[in-house]
Parts: C-alpha cells; structure tokens; sequence
C-alpha cells in the first residue's frame, strides 16, 4: 500500500494548524485520520495527487471544517478537568484532612457570629480573590517559563496553567456580599446564614488550594495519564 | 436519511456496541465501519464522531492507547471498564425504545 512520507505528515500537521487546531493532542488525530483517509484513496487511485485526496478527506468534515471537532474537545476536556478537581477533593474526605476542614469551618463560624462577622467576612472574600488573582499569575508565568505556548501545546495543560477560569468564581462570595448588605437586616442574623458563609468560604480555599498548587504540581502526572501520546511525542 | 436526528442521538451506543464487538479501533475505522455496516444509510461524519469519542472518553467509558503506524501515532480507543458495562445498558435502553415505537408505529389492534 502507498504510504504517505514523512514531508507529507508535516504538511499535515502545517495543515490541521492552518485550521485553527492548536492543540497537538487534536493535531495528532486528525492527522492520522486525514492519512487514513488519503492512503485509502491511494489504494483505488494510486495516482491522485497528494493536495487533491487531503482535500476530498477533508470536505467530509462538513463545511465547518474541524471547529466543531475543536470546540466539543474543549468543552469534553473541562468536563475532564473539572473531574480531576472532583477526584482531589474527595480525597480531601480522609479523617485527619476532614478534621482540619471541620475545624476551619467551625473557626468561621464563630468568627462571623462575632460582632465583627461582617467585616470579617467581606476581608476573607476579598483576600480569596486576591489569593486566587496571585495564583493565576504564579501558575501563568510559571506556565510561559517552561516554554508553554511556544512548544507542542496540550489543552489540559493550558487548562491546569489557566486555572479553568476559576478566578471568576472566587470573587462570587463579594458579589453575594454586596448584593445582601443592601438589605437592612443583619447578614448573618440566624445559624443557616451563617453556617452557609462558613461553608462557601471554606469550599472556596480547598478549591483554590487543589486547583493552584495541588494540580499544577501534578500537572506533569496528570497529562501523560490523560495522553498516552505526550510520553511518546516527547522521545519522537 | 442519512444524517437524521434518530440516527445521531444513538451514535453514543453504536460506537460503545463496535467497541464492545471489535477490542480496540481508531477513529477512521469506525467511521468506515459504520459506513459499511448501515451500507451507506447512516452517514456518519467526521464532525460528529470525534466529539462523541471525546465526549465518551471524558465520561470515562473509553480510554485511549497509543501506538506509532507507518510513520505516524495513532490514537486507538478501547472501552474501560465502566464503559462495557454502559454498553449493556444503553443497548438494552435502546432495544426497549425500538420495541415502543414499534408499537406504536404499528399498534397490534384486537377486539378483545
């Protein structure tokens, strides 16, 4: 059977890129694909040139082209990511681990039931969303450091170093915040009020712990887990 | 036909079935597979069956292998453990949803 030369592959490549398929992991598999597709072409027509058959094949991706390929893989790759998060924060559900979170929660609580509970809490919110703003930037230039964006790229790692988006999230306990002090009530006037703050601050700093430092130290582990082509691309 | 919605809402379980049957595949080959096996009826194309592999991956049904082919890696996926036994109930799910609409599509009168 004609195969395709190596050139060949790399104008594939050059290709999928021209097509806004940045990620390689993506990059790899519908290279294989429109391969596939060419090499069976060859096999009834062995004479059809190269740039014709990569055409054919990809006509068949619809008139979109890959961006609906493309934008499914994120989508499917958040869901993952969002996963592992699940995964870290079950194993936080250990008894010592669980003790010190009980213990944090409870400290909370009896910090916002103080005279001072409102400001305590709107202090807290804000130094959440200050930590999580300096964590972005950490994880970001730690990120561009190792050269990413300008070698191979793999979604999850940008993912991980992006920290999903998370700083739109932390600042969610000032919008609350804000959005009840117009009220002329107390903000914390009965137990549920105040055992749902404890709660949301206490979430929010375990999911900025597991989604700054613990996953980007891991980030390494967790992207040859996810693609068992990262460990093979990196000897190739 | 071809690209009808009935069609493209049991792709999920059509790919999870070619798995269950056939070990491990690639995604060209499933796209020819089904091809040959619904004899061009179901046009199942590209745009749709790599979001649906990397849908069910991330779920946590399929898992991918690896493997470098002529001068190229290949992305082979296989069904985990979790995704065999989802397979037996998404085709049961759609064997019960095929026997209701043929009772309705063609409801067995009697005068009992």
């Amino acid at each position: 059977m004609k195969e395709l030369k190596p050139e060949q592959i790399e104008h594939l490549f050059a290709f999928t890129r021209k097509h806004f398929v940045e990620y390689y992991d993506l990059q790899l598999e519908l290279v294989d694909h429109l391969a596939s597709g060419i090499q069976a072409q060859w096999e009834t027509d062995p004479e059809l040139p190269f740039e014709k058959a990569l055409q054919a094949e990809f006509k068949k991706f619809g008139v979109f082209g890959f961006a609906d390929v493309i934008g499914k893989r994120q989508k499917a790759m958040n869901k993952r990511y969002w996963g592992i998060i699940w995964k870290f924060v079950r194993e936080w559900f250990i008894p010592f681990k669980l003790f010190l979170t009980v213990l944090l929660f409870v400290l909370f609580y009896q910090l916002l039931s103080s005279d001072y509970g409102e400001l305590f809490f709107e202090i807290t919110a804000i130094l959440i969303v200050a930590l999580t703003l300096g964590g972005f930037f950490y994880n970001y230039r730690k990120f561009k450091r190792q050269g990413g964006g300008k070698r191979k790229k793999w979604m999850l790692e940008e993912i991980i170093f992006n920290t999903g988006g998370f700083v739109s999230y932390s600042i969610l306990p000032v919008q609350i915040f804000h959005f009840l002090a117009n009220d002329n009530t107390a903000l914390f006037a009965n137990s549920w009020s105040l055992g749902l703050a404890s709660f949301t601050l206490v979430i929010l700093l375990l999911l900025a712990y597991i989604i700054f430092l613990h996953i980007p130290k891991r980030a390494e582990e967790l992207l040859m887990e996810t693609y068992p082509e990262y460990k093979l691309s990196k000897m190739m | 036909m071809g690209n009808s919605k009935l069609y493209k809402g049991s792709l999920n379980t059509i790919i999870l079935k070619l798995l269950d049957e056939n070990g491990k595949m690639y995604g060209y080959e499933i796209t020819q597979k089904v091809k040959a096996l619904s004899g061009g009826d179901l046009n199942i194309t590209e745009g749709a069956l790599y979001p649906a592999l990397h849908k069910l991956e991330a779920e946590g049904l399929l898992e991918v292998e690896v493997a470098k082919v002529d001068n190229r890696l290949r992305k082979y996926y296989k069904l985990t453990e979790s995704g065999e036994k989802e397979t037996v109930n998404r085709l049961a799910e759609l064997e019960d949803f095929i026997r209701s609409m043929q009772k309705l599509v063609n409801p067995n009168w009697s005068i009992d």
